[in-house]
């Protein structure tokens, strides 16, 4: 069996001209009908969508993302705005004002011609670069980024179509004026709300930070510096206090050594014996009662009287206590101390050693005390009468009087060392604290005076809305009156053609499948494997050749006649044909 | 039966009123300087004595080309693309025929109005043009026969007589001015004949052109094959079979068949009849 080859389908074409013939003209003539009843008619309106507020926005952004992401912001504004337009009321009132499907309106309700209009209105966005080169060129510029749209819509009347398209291109931009508005006040709202808020925590931050001012009246981070010279003086005053002390107790050490070799009384003799003192009198009493008793029994009135004098020294003479040294102490604690201020230069406040050292030196400084409280009463003899006595305890009165307001000063000395210490070694964290809380502060202050930036642009912008200079949408391209309908009749016809061409084909070759008759050489040879013999053609006769020619005359004759006959009374029964031709060829768009 | 003898009989008192008128009309053609002086006339002579039927001769008819061209018969037309495409089917009829020994070639097809009688008519005037080949024609096809009307002969007799009895084979063959090419016609249509061609008397002619005339070759114009139940009972006694086929006619089924009923046959091949438009 051969395969078909073009040459195959080509015969077959030839073989069956007549169905083909046949076929294309059917068809040609119904889409040419079709063609001329065709009424579809489109208006479009191109709108361009100018957001200067995008562009600010998003200059930092590299051309390509800006123009993205307002398409995007744009597309989802406008689908809106459509969705609003197109909404079954709306679609009613465009259709019962401009008197839209006066038929269908008698067959349907009116929800269902609205959404029927609905399909009939197309709006596809149109990205700049697109839409028109200036615009391209300013975008790429970055001057703009704007984003147009064409809304289309579809009718069988080319001036209802135009109308619609209006009507509802209007009705759209309303629409996006009063969303934008309604959006501006909102926006300004939603930031006065906002300022408020801020304003209230700016407040509290502020009240914060007096309350920590107050709290911490030195600890400012400036005072540093200044606790550290105050330490210092505060030192080298210590020192000196603590040299004048040292030297006022060495002036009373030596008064008391003084006073120690003086006998507080004037001399008295007793039996020979120089009576000094009561105790020196109380021993030779009890001696002498000793002899006398040996001597004389116990009622002996002499003893008797001795014993009496025994007992009236006895309460004269005060059990003496142990002297305690203070300058023993005193030496310990300056010891002590200096120990602890290397330590405070090297260790933390807290260290162990120092509180130690600390704990040592308050103990010191109370056993000092005591026995300088002690010194003056104890060590002095009341009942002295000896002048010279006398004029070394007024001395040491002396040196202690000028020595207590020195004590007293160094206590305070030390008392405020220890208040600079420590706020030099707070002052780390009450910085750190206090800009904390300025930085909050500051924080708060910057993102309220952005806020406050931005209310007033809302504001403005508000304001724009309401006098109508905000306008961001803008009609590039007015509905025009559609001249031609759509798709264009040229267009339909061609398609009709090339319709009426496939048709013969598929004509054709139904035919050649549906039929089972042998064609051709070609076919015989699929079926046997085998040639004919010969074919023979038709084979004509001289008449028949001659019969044809006039034949063909006669048909060529009759067909100019008939279109003679038909054009003839069309431009006399109907219309002049050069009218009815230039009516044709406005139809199909060509003049 | 009724019907084909009362055909016959009016068939017969026609011929003789025509014998009568016409008597002058062949001698017209006998004096008009075209005798056949060569071998065909003295060879029907030539009967057997065998035959009971007095010998008579056969008339000689002359054949315009105009008769002809009117009927489509142009194979005999030098420089014609149509005589030449049925030269070469003359060659391969020839060569296939040679190839089996062949002598009688039974032209058919599958339904009527193929092209038989045109391609066979044709055929054989191909042949007769060939010197060395002397060709008779016989028609067989007894409901529409087309022999005589294509050559635009009116014979006396014709097969129909013989197959009545009231004439012999020889007598019933028609000469031409057309060298080396015999005819058999049939003059009238049979009315029911539907089983003549299988009968005894149809095999003795049959036999009887195959073995008298050893050197010619006898075209049978058939019936159709699938129409004709009688067609496929005569097939035995031809040596082989040319098959004609309409092109955007015969119906493949019909092909079918006839390949089926032709099985057993010599066919030396199909041609494909009124080809249709070509452009290339
Ligand atoms: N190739 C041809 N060109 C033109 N006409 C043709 C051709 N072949 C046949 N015809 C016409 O078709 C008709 C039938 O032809 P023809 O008589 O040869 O067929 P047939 O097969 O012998 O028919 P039937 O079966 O009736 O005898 C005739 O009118 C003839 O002229
Ligand atoms: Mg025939």
């Amino acid at each position: 069996m051969k395969e078909m080859g073009v040459k195959d389908y080509i015969s077959i074409l030839t073989r069956n001209w007549k169905y083909f013939t046949v076929s294309f003209f059917l068809v040609l003539i119904l889409s040419f009908v079709f063609t001329l009843n065709y009424d579809r008619y489109k208006s479009t309106v191109t709108v361009q969508i100018q957001s200067p507020e995008i562009a600010e926005n998003i200059a930092s952004l590299t051309f390509d993302g800006a123009a993205r992401m307002a398409e995007a912001l744009a597309d989802q504004r406008i689908n809106q705005i459509q969705q609003r337009v197109t909404s079954t009321s709306g679609l009613i009132e465009v259709i019962n004002k401009l008197n839209l499907y006066p038929e269908d309106r008698k067959r349907m309700p009116l929800a269902e011609v609205a959404a029927d209009m609905r399909k009939k209105i197309q709006l596809d966005m149109v990205s700049t670069s697109l839409a028109n080169p200036t615009a391209a060129q300013r975008a790429s510029a970055g001057q703009l980024s704007a984003i147009a749209f064409n809304l289309t819509f579809a009718y069988d009347d080319p001036l209802k179509a135009q109308q619609t398209t209006d009507e509802l291109i209007s009705r759209f931009l309303d629409e996006d004026l009063k969303q934008r508005r309604v959006q501006a006040t909102e926006t300004n709202a939603f930031i006065a709300y906002q300022v408020t808020a801020l304003e209230k925590t700016l407040e509290e931050q502020d009240k914060k930070i007096a309350e920590f001012r107050a709290r911490n009246p030195n600890a400012r981070p400036e005072s540093l510096a200044f606790n550290q010279q105050m330490l210092a003086s505060t030192e080298s005053s210590l020192r000196e206090v603590n040299t004048r002390i040292s030297s006022l107790e060495k002036q009373r050490g030596d008064l008391k050594g003084q006073l120690a070799l003086v006998q507080p009384y004037s001399m008295a003799v007793m039996d020979g014996q120089v009576l000094t003192s009561p105790d020196i009198q109380l021993k030779a009493l009890r001696s002498q009662l000793a002899i006398l008793k040996g001597q004389y029994s116990e009622r002996h009135p002499d003893v008797i009287r001795v014993e009496k004098q025994i007992q009236l020294l006895q309460k004269q003479v005060r059990p003496t206590r142990p002297r305690q040294d203070t300058s023993k102490f005193q030496s310990r604690l300056i010891d002590a101390e200096t120990r602890l201020k290397i330590l405070e230069e090297t260790r933390s406040p807290d260290h162990p050693d120092i509180q130690n050292l600390k704990g040592q030196i308050a103990q010191l400084k109370q056993k000092i005390a005591t026995s300088r409280a002690t010194s003056m009463t104890d060590e002095m003899v009341q009942d002295a009468d000896n002048p010279t006595y006398l004029m070394i305890v007024s001395q040491i009165q002396a040196t202690e009087a000028s020595l207590a307001p020195l004590l007293d000063q160094r206590t305070e000395l030390e008392r405020q060392i220890q208040e600079y210490q420590r706020s030099i070694a707070e002052i780390p964290k009450v910085e750190e604290e206090f800009s904390a809380l300025t930085r909050d502060y500051e924080n708060t202050m910057i993102a309220y005076r952005e806020l406050r930036a931005r209310q007033l642009s809302a504001e403005m912008s508000e304001k724009m809305e309401a006098d109508h200079k905000g306008e961001r949408l803008v009609v590039i391209n007015p509905p025009e009156l559609p001249t031609d309908t759509s798709p264009g009749r040229k267009m339909l016809l061609l398609a009709g053609i090339f319709l009426a061409t496939l048709s013969g084909i598929g004509t054709v070759f139904v035919i050649e499948i549906l039929s089972s008759v042998i064609n051709g050489q070609n076919h015989y040879y699929r079926l046997t494997g085998t040639l004919p013999l010969v074919s023979i053609p038709y084979l004509y006769t001289e008449r028949e050749r001659q019969n044809r020619k006039r034949h063909l005359l006669y048909i060529a004759g009759a067909t100019v006649a008939f279109i003679t006959v038909v054009l003839g009374s069309f431009h006399l029964l109907i219309m002049p044909l050069e009218v009815a031709w230039t009516l044709l060829l406005r139809k199909f768009g060509i003049y | 039966m009724d019907k084909l003898t009362r055909a016959l009989e009016k068939a017969r008192q026609k011929r003789l009123a025509r014998l009568s008128s016409e008597h002058g009309g062949a001698g017209e053609l006998l004096k008009g300087g075209t005798p056949n002086p060569d071998g065909t006339l003295p060879v029907d002579g030539d009967d057997p004595g065998s035959l009971p039927a007095p010998v008579r001769r056969s008339r000689i008819f002359h054949i315009s080309d105009t008769q002809l061209e009117a009927n489509r018969l142009i194979s005999r037309r030098l420089q014609d693309r149509n005589a030449d495409l049925f030269r070469v089917l003359r060659t391969k009829v020839m060569q296939e025929m040679g190839r089996i020994g062949a002598r009688t070639l039974g032209v058919t097809s599958p339904v009527y109005g193929d092209g038989k009688s045109i391609i066979a008519a044709n055929l054989a005037l191909s042949l007769a043009q060939d010197v060395n080949q002397t060709v008779l024609l016989v028609d067989l096809d007894l409901r529409d026969p087309s022999v005589q009307r294509n050559f635009g002969i009116d014979a006396e007799l014709g097969l129909g007589d013989y197959l009545k009895g009231d004439a012999q084979v020889p007598d019933c063959m028609v000469g031409l001015d057309i060298e080396r090419l015999r005819l058999l016609p049939i003059t009238h249509p049979l009315e029911d004949s539907s089983e003549v061609l299988g009968t005894p008397k149809m095999a003795a002619l049959a036999r009887e052109l195959k073995n008298r005339y050893a050197d010619r070759i006898v075209i049978y114009d058939m019936p159709p094959l699938l129409t004709q139940a009688d067609t496929i009972a005569f097939l035995p006694h031809v040596d082989a079979v040319l098959l004609v086929l309409r092109d955007g006619g015969t119906t493949l089924e019909d092909f079918e068949r006839c390949r089926d009923a032709l099985a057993n046959f010599h066919v030396v091949g199909a041609v494909i009849n009124d080809r249709r438009f070509k452009l290339i």
